[in-house]
C-alpha cells in the first residue's frame, strides 16, 4: 500500500525533463523577412494574408526554396529537406521557383569563394526532387489531399526529413463552401455518428474536418505550416492598409499561432510595371514594418 | 461523388467490411476522418477496410503529387507558350501565352482586348490547333478573322482559310450557367478525344485544343454580382474560375479572357469584378488607349515578377501590330 503510495506521488518527470523534452528553437525558416516577423516553431501554423498582388506566394516559394536547397556547411543556403506545397489557388510556378533557386545559388557564390567551400555541382536537379506539389481544385480535393499527406510525410521525414508544410490560399473556395448547405437531417440508420453532415461540404464542416487533420499533421510530424489567405473582403475605412475582416469560420482561426499582414507598398510601381515592395507586419506587433523587396532574387528585411 | 460501396474494393476485403462501408458517401468519411472511420467500423476488419479506402483514395480520388523534376519535365516537354501574333505583346508576356495560365487582357472599352484575341486565335488555328471562343458579345465576325489570317507570315505550317476557321469553335453565351455547362462539355469532349475515343487529332499538335477564349467575363460575371444575393453571385464567380483554372492546368491548354476597369478612389482604372476575382488569372494585362489608334499594354500581374515595360501596338485592320512608342511619351502609373 506504501509503496504504491510513495509510487504514485513520485514525479513522472522534472519540469527541466519537460522543458527538455519539449523545448523547441525556433525553425530557420531561411526567409529572413519572415524570421524577423514571428518565431516560428515546430507544430505552429502561421498565417500570411494579404490582397491580392500583396507577395504572399512570393513568400511561400521562398520557403520552399530554401527547405529544398541542400545543406552546406558555412553557408547560408538551404535545410536540403523536402517541402510540402498545397496549391489550391493555382498560383504557384515552377519558373519563378526556379529563379528563386538560381538567386540563391548566386548570392551563396562569394561566401562560397571567399570560405573555400565547393557548391555541389548539379543543386537543382536534386533539390527540385524535394519539391512536392498538390494542385486541388476543390474542397473536396483539399481533404483528400490531406488525408494522403498522412502517408506521404512520414515517408519523407524517413528519407531527408520534412518540416514545412505550405497551403497557398485556405480561402480559395470560400465561396463554393458557404453557399452549400447542410441537409436537414440526417438519414437514422445504424452509422448515423459518421453521417452527421450529411456529407455535405460546407464552410463550416470542411474547415472543422481539415482543421483537425492539419493539427494531427502538424503535431504528430512536428510540421510548421504557413499557410496564405487572400483577403477576399476589403473592408471600409482602411486608411493604412492593415485593416482586414476576418472571415474565416473558427476551426481555421483557432488553428492560427502568428498572423502576418502583407500590402503592397504604394509608389513601389516601377516602369516595369509591377509592384516589387511588400510591407509586413506582425499582427500582435503592428508598429514594426519590415519591407520585403523581391526585386533582389531573395528576400531582404529592414 | 460514388457512394464508398461502390469503389473497387478488390478482392482483399472481405464481405464484412465491404458491407460496413456500404451506403457511406466519400465525403462523409472525409469529413469524419481517419479515428472516427476506424472507430465507426469497429471489428476485425476495420483496420483492413480503413487502410484500403486510404489506397484508393491515393490512387483514385485524390490530386496528385508531383514532385519539381517532374513538374520540370512536364514544363519542358508537354507546355507551349501560344505566340499572340503581336511581338511587343509576345515579349511582354515573355514569349506569349504560357498553357496552363489564365491571361487576361483588361482595360476600357475600345482598348484593343477583344482584337488581340482574335489575332491569338487566328494565329493558333492557322497552326492547326484548336480553338473555343466563348463569345457574350458577337464580336467574333469571320470577315475580320479572315482579314487577321492574310495578314499571318507564310509559313510551311500554316493551313488554308478555311481550314483555319474550321479551328475556331465560337459558342455564342448569354450567362455565366451557359459558360460553365459550355466549358464542362469542352472539357469532357478533350479528355475523350485525347484518351484515343471521338475524332481522333492528326500528328503533333494539329487538331489539338490549345486556347480557350472567353471575351468578356465582366460580361458574364456583371449582372450576378450586381443581384441582392451577394454570396451567390461571389460563388458562381468563383466557380467559374475554378473551372478555367482547372480545364488550364489538367488539358494544359491556355485561357485567354478579357474584363473590363472600373473607376478607383486611389486614382486610375482597375479591373473590374473586385477582389475575388481578381486572384483568379495568374497573368494580367492592362491596356490603354493613346490617340489615334495606337494602344500601349503593361503587366499588372504575373507569376514571374519581372517584365518587359510596356508594349506598344496599333490596331490595324490586319489585327494589333507592335508600332513605335511615340515621342516624349513618358510612364506614369
Amino acid at each position: 500500500m506504501l509503496s504504491d503510495l510513495a509510487n504514485f506521488l513520485t514525479p513522472d518527470e522534472t519540469f527541466g525533463d519537460l522543458l527538455a523534452r519539449c523545448h523547441s528553437e525556433p525553425l530557420a525558416l531561411g526567409v529572413r523577412f519572415l524570421e524577423e516577423l514571428v518565431p516560428v516553431r515546430a507544430s505552429q501554423l502561421i498565417e500570411i494574408s494579404g490582397a491580392s498582388g500583396s507577395g504572399k506566394t512570393e513568400l511561400l516559394t521562398q520557403a520552399a526554396a530554401a527547405a529544398i536547397l541542400p545543406k552546406v556547411s558555412g553557408l547560408d543556403l538551404g535545410r536540403g529537406e523536402h517541402a510540402i506545397y498545397l496549391d489550391l489557388d493555382g498560383k504557384f510556378d515552377l519558373i519563378r521557383l526556379m529563379q528563386v533557386l538560381q538567386g540563391r545559388l548566386r548570392a551563396a557564390e562569394p561566401e562560397a569563394n571567399q570560405q573555400g567551400v565547393e557548391l555541389p555541382d548539379d543543386v537543382l536537379r536534386p533539390s527540385l526532387q524535394r519539391f512536392h506539389l498538390i494542385q486541388c481544385h476543390s474542397s473536396f480535393d483539399y481533404l483528400a489531399a490531406l488525408w494522403t499527406l498522412r502517408n506521404l510525410i512520414p515517408i519523407l521525414q524517413e528519407a531527408e526529413g520534412c518540416q514545412l508544410l505550405l497551403l497557398d490560399n485556405v480561402a480559395a473556395f470560400y465561396w463554393l463552401d458557404r453557399i452549400c448547405q447542410p441537409t436537414p437531417s440526417a438519414p437514422p440508420g445504424p452509422r448515423a455518428d459518421l453521417s452527421g453532415q450529411g456529407g455535405v461540404l460546407t464552410l463550416q464542416s470542411v474547415h472543422a474536418a481539415a482543421g483537425q487533420m492539419l493539427k494531427d499533421l502538424m503535431r504528430t510530424h512536428r510540421l510548421v505550416c504557413l499557410a496564405t489567405r487572400h483577403n477576399i473582403l476589403t473592408s471600409q475605412g482602411d486608411a493604412d492598409g492593415w485593416h482586414y475582416h476576418d472571415f474565416m469560420p473558427q476551426p481555421w482561426q483557432a488553428l492560427v499561432r502568428h498572423k502576418v499582414l502583407l500590402k503592397s507598398v504604394p509608389g513601389s510601381w516601377t516602369s516595369q510595371g509591377r509592384s516589387t515592395l511588400f510591407q509586413g507586419i506582425n499582427q500582435a506587433r503592428p508598429d514594426r514594418v519590415l519591407t520585403l523587396d523581391i526585386g533582389a532574387a531573395t528576400a531582404s528585411a529592414g | 461523388m460514388p457512394r464508398a460501396g461502390q469503389l473497387n474494393w478488390g478482392s482483399d476485403l472481405d464481405p464484412a467490411g465491404a458491407a460496413l462501408l456500404e451506403g457511406l458517401t466519400v465525403e462523409e468519411i472525409l469529413l469524419k476522418g481517419q479515428l472516427d472511420l476506424s472507430y465507426a467500423l469497429s471489428g476485425p476488419s476495420s483496420e483492413q477496410a480503413s487502410r484500403r479506402f486510404e489506397q484508393i483514395l491515393q490512387h483514385q480520388l485524390a490530386p496528385a503529387v508531383k514532385n519539381g523534376a517532374q513538374l520540370m519535365v512536364q514544363l519542358q516537354q508537354e507546355v507551349n507558350i501560344l505566340p499572340t501574333g503581336c511581338s511587343s505583346l509576345d515579349e511582354l508576356l515573355r514569349g506569349g501565352l504560357r498553357e496552363g495560365h489564365i491571361i487576361e487582357l483588361t482595360g476600357e472599352p475600345a482598348s484593343g482586348k477583344s482584337q488581340a484575341c482574335l489575332l491569338a486565335a487566328v494565329t493558333t488555328a492557322a497552326r492547326g490547333e484548336r480553338v473555343a471562343w466563348l463569345d457574350t458579345s458577337t464580336f467574333f465576325d469571320a470577315h475580320h478573322a479572315a482579314a487577321f489570317y492574310h495578314a499571318l507570315p507564310a509559313s510551311p505550317h500554316k493551313l488554308p482559310l478555311e481550314a483555319c476557321l474550321d479551328c475556331i469553335h465560337v459558342h455564342p453565351v448569354h450567362d455565366v450557367l451557359d459558360a460553365l455547362s459550355i466549358l464542362e462539355a469542352i472539357v469532357l469532349q478533350e479528355q475523350e478525344i485525347r484518351a484515343g475515343r471521338g475524332p481522333q487529332p492528326r500528328q503533333g499538335r494539329v487538331g489539338r485544343l490549345s486556347l480557350i477564349t472567353v471575351d468578356s467575363i465582366s460580361a458574364l460575371l456583371g449582372p450576378v454580382l450586381g443581384s441582392g444575393q451577394y454570396g451567390y453571385g461571389q460563388a458562381l464567380l468563383s466557380s467559374l474560375g475554378h473551372l478555367l483554372k482547372q480545364a488550364a492546368a489538367s488539358l494544359s491548354v491556355a485561357c485567354l479572357t478579357t474584363n473590363g476597369v472600373v473607376g478607383s478612389s486611389r486614382g486610375g482604372p482597375r479591373p473590374a469584378l473586385g477582389e475575388t476575382w481578381k486572384v483568379q488569372p495568374q497573368i494580367r494585362v492592362q491596356m490603354h488607349r493613346e490617340e489615334g489608334s495606337v494602344r500601349w499594354a503593361t503587366l499588372l500581374a504575373s507569376t514571374i515578377s519581372a517584365s518587359k515595360g510596356i508594349a506598344w501596338f496599333q490596331l490595324t485592320s490586319s489585327g494589333p501590330q507592335t508600332c513605335n512608342a511615340p515621342s516624349g511619351f513618358t510612364f506614369q502609373p
